[in-house]
């Protein structure tokens, strides 16, 4: 008996990878979780904002998707259909429970001020100066604040296209929403955003 | 036609945001400062949406995750990890011989103590040689116990008694089954469309 061929996973696509999956592959599992992970516990934080309750559905969400996989259509992006079933128990659980308050600095997992501190927003470049960097950090949480005063479905709409970097497509896939249904979203989104913070700086 | 001096579209603004907008609407924020202003906005807005930071979960997620998959998914992986290499091959060979060699020296052991109860019982400690009679002495106790029982007399006819024991180790193993068939029903997560399609 010949031993399985090893493979080098991260030259695979998406696609190859869940093949590998539905064949039974452990380390395809892994893959899956490996590249999408960070996406979909990003975007089910920042909607749900909390870090307990974001960990236990980004869990959720690959379980589902994992224990499904067989059902997988290629003719879909696999990130549309984790995003997809991301969304929806973010939405869901929003639904059922109204969680918009709470605070969003720093990492989900800093537990101590130095940890908050370190794992603060950062926006800008590098080579800003200190003032520069406070108040780019500080536009950072007020964005975020900003964010978790969206309706839900333009919050989606909002982070898979300019967090994300989603095409118009792939979101409308997602949140099963007509193209202009999603465009007008966005627009509207960026508009109460802009409001948000401006109301937020004259504040 | 559309109106030179109509104020931005939705659709204009997203594509002066990716720099590809029409030349209307390149000519038209030249002249019209609300709809400047407002590409300005977005502009900073987008940049400062797209380096929003990212986080990972907790260590041991990927972990928690193969945990929580249904027995059934678990089931079809397989049982050894796919592309084992020479390496962990001989791996696997070293601790197997290592195993037979041990297992054989315990078993060289008891088979010597068996055929050398005295020399066995010389070598052993004191302490080993309490332990031993405690045992032996609990075990006497509780069979003594057991023989004075009522019941005793008619659990040792039945497993006499092979028309009798037969039944009854039958019975024994559908009542097993049927628990452990119980119990995978109720472990089992109701077969949903996860994804809606």
């Amino acid at each position: 008996m010949t031993a399985p061929t090893p493979v080098d996973w991260r030259l695979l696509t998406d696609q190859e990878v869940v093949r590998h999956a539905v064949a039974g592959r452990e380390a395809a599992y892994r893959e899956l979780i490996r590249r999408y992970q960070r996406p979909v516990f990003s975007l089910v934080f920042r909607m749900v904002r909390d870090r307990e309750l974001a960990e236990d559905l980004a869990q959720e969400t690959f379980i589902k998707v994992l224990n499904a996989i067989d059902s997988y259509r290629p003719e879909y992006k696999f990130s549309s259909w984790i995003f997809k079933i991301a969304n929806n128990a973010a939405i869901d659980h929003l639904r059922r429970r109204n969680l918009d308050t709470l605070s969003l600095d720093g990492s989900p997992h800093a537990e101590t001020a130095e940890a908050i501190e370190a794992t603060t927003l950062q926006i800008g470049s590098d080579a800003e100066s200190p003032l520069e960097e406070v108040a780019n950090r500080e536009l950072g949480s007020q964005i975020e604040e900003a964010i978790g005063q969206l309706r839900p479905e333009y919050r989606s709409c909002i982070l898979l296209r300019h967090v994300e970097g989603r095409p118009y497509e792939e979101i409308a896939e997602i949140l099963d929403l007509p193209l202009g249904t999603v465009k007008t979203y966005i627009h509207r989104a960026r508009n109460e955003l802009r409001i948000l913070l401006a109301d937020t700086r004259e504040g | 036609m559309t109106d030179p001096n109509a104020h931005l579209s939705a659709d204009e603004l997203d594509s002066l945001l990716l720099d590809h907008g029409s030349s209307r609407a390149t000519s038209h924020i030249a002249t019209c400062a609300d709809c400047r202003a407002m590409v300005s906005a977005d502009r900073q807005l987008v940049a400062a949406l797209t380096v929003l930071p990212s986080w990972d979960p907790r260590a041991g997620f990927a972990e928690r995750v193969i945990a929580g998959l249904d027995r059934a998914v678990v089931a079809t992986l397989p049982a050894t990890p796919a592309g084992q290499t020479a390496r962990s091959r001989s791996a696997r060979r070293r601790v197997l011989v290592g195993g037979l060699l041990v297992g054989g020296a315990v078993a060289g052991g008891f088979a010597w103590a068996a055929l050398n109860p005295a020399a066995a019982l010389d070598l052993a400690s004191p302490a080993l040689q309490d332990v031993g009679q405690t045992l032996w002495l609990s075990f006497r106790g509780v069979m003594a116990n057991a023989l004075e029982q009522p019941w005793f007399g008619a659990l040792r006819d039945t497993l006499a008694s092979p028309v009798r024991v037969v039944p009854a180790l039958v019975a024994g193993g559908v009542a097993y089954a049927a628990a452990l068939l119980g119990l995978r029903r109720l472990l089992t997560r109701p077969a949903a469309d996860a994804a809606g399609w």
